[in-house]
């Protein structure tokens, strides 16, 4: 643009019906302000996948069953029926109104495969409970975390839990 | 969230060094920082990556774990000796410290999965707590009904033994009857 044009420009108000109308609307009053910026709550990870509604990826239902993870959660689980069991009894005991000796009298007259199945129910649990115990106690000590170890061991301690099943069983 | 703000405010011409730098003389990247955002490590060192740091989520920040850790152990060597004990050598005092270690690893144990299952984040604040002190009450009944049924009642041990006597020679007979004769048939097939 020329000088003489952009002097005209600066003065306010000329736009409108400057030129005789020829430039038109074409310039229009602008107003720049400033504004504190608006400050947004910092969101952590999970916050923003929760907001924008994400899925979660598969973990659980796709990691492939291996020796090293069963074991490891059947200990979970072999200890928390014992704990079932324990806690059951207890409490029971303390709000049923009979001795023990008259309830198992009254079990006596069920059939035997109900009580082989019970006594089963017991013993396998607190066997393997206590056979993978000594093993977490062994890893306890920083003795056999190699992975070869790791399987040799668990290997070994299924056997072990066999036997002491049949052991407490045919007591 | 002050430290979000802090790397806002800073002017987004200064590389990452420069940045972190600042924010080490001002001394925002000690104490408490690592703990909550694990990633805070990265930002000390002279990188120009942006990280994004997550807070940990916990429901008991610090405090010694070492302790009831190695209490957890002794417990368990402990309960290896005193169950075989209990039933080979059996007396009220035996069965009254049967009953309270069995209850201390039982309630140790289910509070180690309360803990990694009930998690905050899943559940929110209200019900892990909720959790926790119901499996409290639970264990406190239970070691409870535990001394109660040593001290009016038989024992868990005479218990255990009562049980286990109940009549079982029919299976054994129907065992001892069918074994055999199944070995036989597996171990001298006969290829016709």
């Amino acid at each position: 643009m020329s000088i003489a044009l952009r002097r005209l420009m600066a003065c306010p108000g000329l736009h409108r019906g400057a030129f005789g109308g020829v430039m038109g609307p074409q310039i229009r009053t602008v107003v720049l302000r400033s504004q504190p910026a608006a400050v947004k709550t910092a969101e952590d990870f999970f916050e923003k996948n929760e907001r924008l509604k994400r899925p979660m990826s598969p973990h659980l239902t796709i990691y492939k069953p291996q020796i090293t993870s069963m074991l490891s959660i059947s200990h979970r689980i072999t200890g928390i029926a014992v704990t079932g069991y324990v806690y059951a009894f207890s409490i029971g005991m303390m709000c049923l109104p009979a001795s023990f000796p008259h309830y198992c009298a009254a079990l006596a007259t069920a059939s035997p495969a109900l009580l082989f199945s019970a006594k089963f129910l017991l013993a396998f649990p607190f066997a393997y409970h206590t056979c993978n115990g000594v093993r977490h106690l062994v890893w306890d000590l920083a003795k056999g975390l190699e992975i070869s170890q790791v399987y040799k061991t668990g290997y070994t301690m299924l056997a072990a839990t066999i036997l002491l099943t049949l052991a407490l069983l045919s007591c | 969230m002050a430290l979000a703000l802090v790397i806002r405010c800073l002017p987004r011409s200064m590389n990452g060094s420069i940045r972190t730098s600042h924010m080490w003389s001002k001394g925002q990247l000690n104490g408490s920082i690592f703990k909550h955002y694990p990633a805070a490590g990265l930002l000390a060192k002279d990188t120009n990556a942006m990280v994004a740091v997550a807070p940990r989520r916990e429901m008991s920040d610090g405090g010694d774990h070492v302790k009831l850790w190695t209490a957890e152990r002794a417990l368990s060597v402990g309960l290896l000796g005193i169950i075989p004990a209990a039933f080979i050598v059996p007396s009220p005092a035996m069965d009254y410290l049967l009953a309270v270690s069995l209850v201390m690893h039982c309630h140790w144990g289910i509070e180690a999965s309360v803990v990694d299952y009930i998690r905050p984040a899943i559940f929110g604040p209200v019900i892990p707590k909720v959790a926790i002190a119901s499996l409290y009450g639970l264990s406190i009944f239970a070691l409870g009904g535990l001394i109660y049924f040593s001290y009016s009642d038989v024992g868990l041990v005479n218990a255990v033994k009562m049980f286990w006597k109940l009549d079982m020679r029919n299976i054994l007979k129907l065992v001892c009857m069918v074994l055999p004769k199944l070995t036989l048939r597996v171990t001298h097939y006969q290829y016709s």
